[in-house]
């Protein structure tokens, strides 16, 4: 095996540079094409709701909201959540979703479904990613219809407002560009690495400097250099030459 | 001189200036080594096969011959002859028949083969080539064609593959070690290497051929390529072709 030489290794990697651009471009190009052809676009809906732990507030009585009461709301977001993900609840979103010929079963939904407290707030973010826009949407507005009044009705809570109904789904990735990126960096390294190994299990010979290092100082006569045509590439090794 | 042959390019065009510096540096480099040597004689021989070991010889008898010296090339490589490809010549009549004493050594001869260079080409592909070399006979035929000449190149099979060149290594002042760019193994080389060394041979030193001086570790421009103005200045200084050496001979021949 070669020994580690870094101007002989760096001269080797210069030699192969083509193959080093080849596999790092085809690299990107195989990987982006995959990804633009073959990976679905993921689409991201997102519907918030606002909850309030007051009941039958009127307006004599919103003055006297305190710190406690709107601590107890943000606290509790956690707690939506959790009832939000049993399966007695996403067992009426998915009803919910039937009556629009939907049909989901309860683990996908956990699975696209993203409950979230905005901000530590008292607002609840739900957000929804699928491969189809309308479908994201679709489930938004499900569980915008759903939640609160599975909320009210377990929790007590004082009202859940939606914020604002859900749009279609806004395109989420994969991002093309990333994944391209990410494929000519493999095929970097899988083309610089290999020219490494096969650096390091090219034993022959190489030059002067090296020949009399391997050998214990051996005399070197000289190096012919290749013997060039008119057009100045190489000759072809004629019939016979030893 | 050896002009382009279907065997190997003899070095002498033009644009390989670097080339023929390349041999006339080894040229001097021998020279110095067999200074002190008490034999004439050289044998050149490579690792493995297809090392350039043919063209380094050729070439080098051919710029040896260059100084005025009488020079002979002896194509001892009896198992897959070439050097009478690269001179042109007849293989019918060589070393193996002067071996087998059918031939005598001056019928064998071919004379001027270049300026100063005589070549004896193998001859017929005998049976048993070792044992001819090993013959009082090639003995005697070194001894006259070591009195006779000013240097004797001998073309000799790999050592590693056959052991001919260790043969006549005892008549010799040493041999010269080709080995090839990305194509001679280390490991074969120092076996190589060795083997000279327990036969008590006397190793010249290693000529490293088919030297591509980009991404070797050399700077961009190689180490010869300064010197290869001055190539460009006698083509245009003295003569009005690449082929200024061919054309020269040429001119000398047709009187």
């Amino acid at each position: 095996m070669r020994e580690i030489n870094l101007q002989l290794l760096f001269a080797a990697l210069l030699q192969r540079i083509k193959w080093i651009i080849l596999f790092t471009a085809l690299g990107g190009i195989l990987l982006g094409g995959y990804t633009y052809f073959f990976v679905p676009s993921n689409y991201q809906s997102e519907v918030q709701m606002y909850v309030s732990n007051y009941k039958d507030l009127t307006e004599e009585d919103s003055s006297s909201v305190s710190i406690n009461g709107l601590t107890a709301s943000q606290s509790l977001v956690n707690e939506y959540i959790v009832i939000i993900e049993n399966d007695m609840v996403i067992d009426q979103i998915s009803a919910e979703l039937r009556k629009h010929n939907y049909v989901f079963g309860n683990k996908l939904i956990r699975k696209i479904m993203d409950l979230s407290s905005v901000d530590e707030t008292a607002m609840l973010s739900c957000k929804v990613t699928t491969s189809d826009p309308v479908l994201s949407k679709a489930v938004c507005d499900a569980v915008a219809k759903v939640v609160p009044e599975v909320l009210k009705e377990t929790m007590d809570i004082g009202s859940v407002k939606v914020m604002a109904p859900a749009e279609e789904g806004t395109i989420m990735g994969p991002s093309r560009t990333g994944k391209a990126i990410l494929g000519a960096a493999i095929g970097f390294v899988l083309s610089v690495g290999g020219i490494f190994i096969i650096f390091m299990m090219d034993n022959t010979v190489w030059n002067e400097q090296e020949l009399k290092r391997r050998l214990d100082n051996i005399t070197v006569l000289g190096e012919v250099p290749t013997i060039l045509d008119e057009n100045n590439t190489k000759k072809r090794k004629a019939k016979g030459d030893k | 001189m050896a002009e382009k042959t279907s065997s190997g390019t003899n070095y002498e065009h033009g644009s390989n200036f670097r080339v023929a510096e390349a041999y006339r540096t080894i040229r001097t480099n021998l020279l110095f080594t067999l200074a002190n040597a008490d034999s004439n004689i050289v044998v050149v021989s490579s690792a493995e096969p297809s090392a350039g070991k043919s063209t380094l010889v050729a070439n080098l008898a051919i710029v040896m011959a260059q100084t005025g010296a009488r020079v002979v090339l002896v194509d001892a490589d009896m198992r897959k002859p070439v050097l009478h490809r690269s001179f042109r010549v007849s293989k019918s009549n060589g070393l193996s028949k002067v071996l087998g004493g059918l031939l005598t050594l001056d019928e064998a001869i071919c004379l001027s083969v270049a300026q100063n260079l005589d070549l004896i080409p193998a001859g017929s592909i005998p049976p048993n080539p070792s044992e001819l070399l090993g013959t009082e006979r090639m003995k005697k035929t070194l001894a006259t064609l070591s009195e006779r000449y000013d240097y004797v190149f001998i073309d000799t099979p790999p050592i590693g593959v056959v052991t001919d060149a260790m043969v006549l290594s005892p008549a010799a002042a040493g041999i010269v070690l080709v080995a090839r760019q990305k194509h001679t193994n280390y490991d074969d080389l120092q076996d190589t290497v060795e083997a000279v060394k327990q036969a008590d041979g006397n190793l010249l030193g290693v000529v490293i051929t088919d030297v591509r001086q980009e991404g070797m570790g050399y700077s961009h421009y190689g180490r010869y390529s300064r010197y290869s103005r001055y190539g460009r200045y006698y083509k245009s200084r003295y003569y009005r072709s690449y082929e200024y050496r061919y054309v020269a001979q040429k001119e000398n021949e047709n009187g």
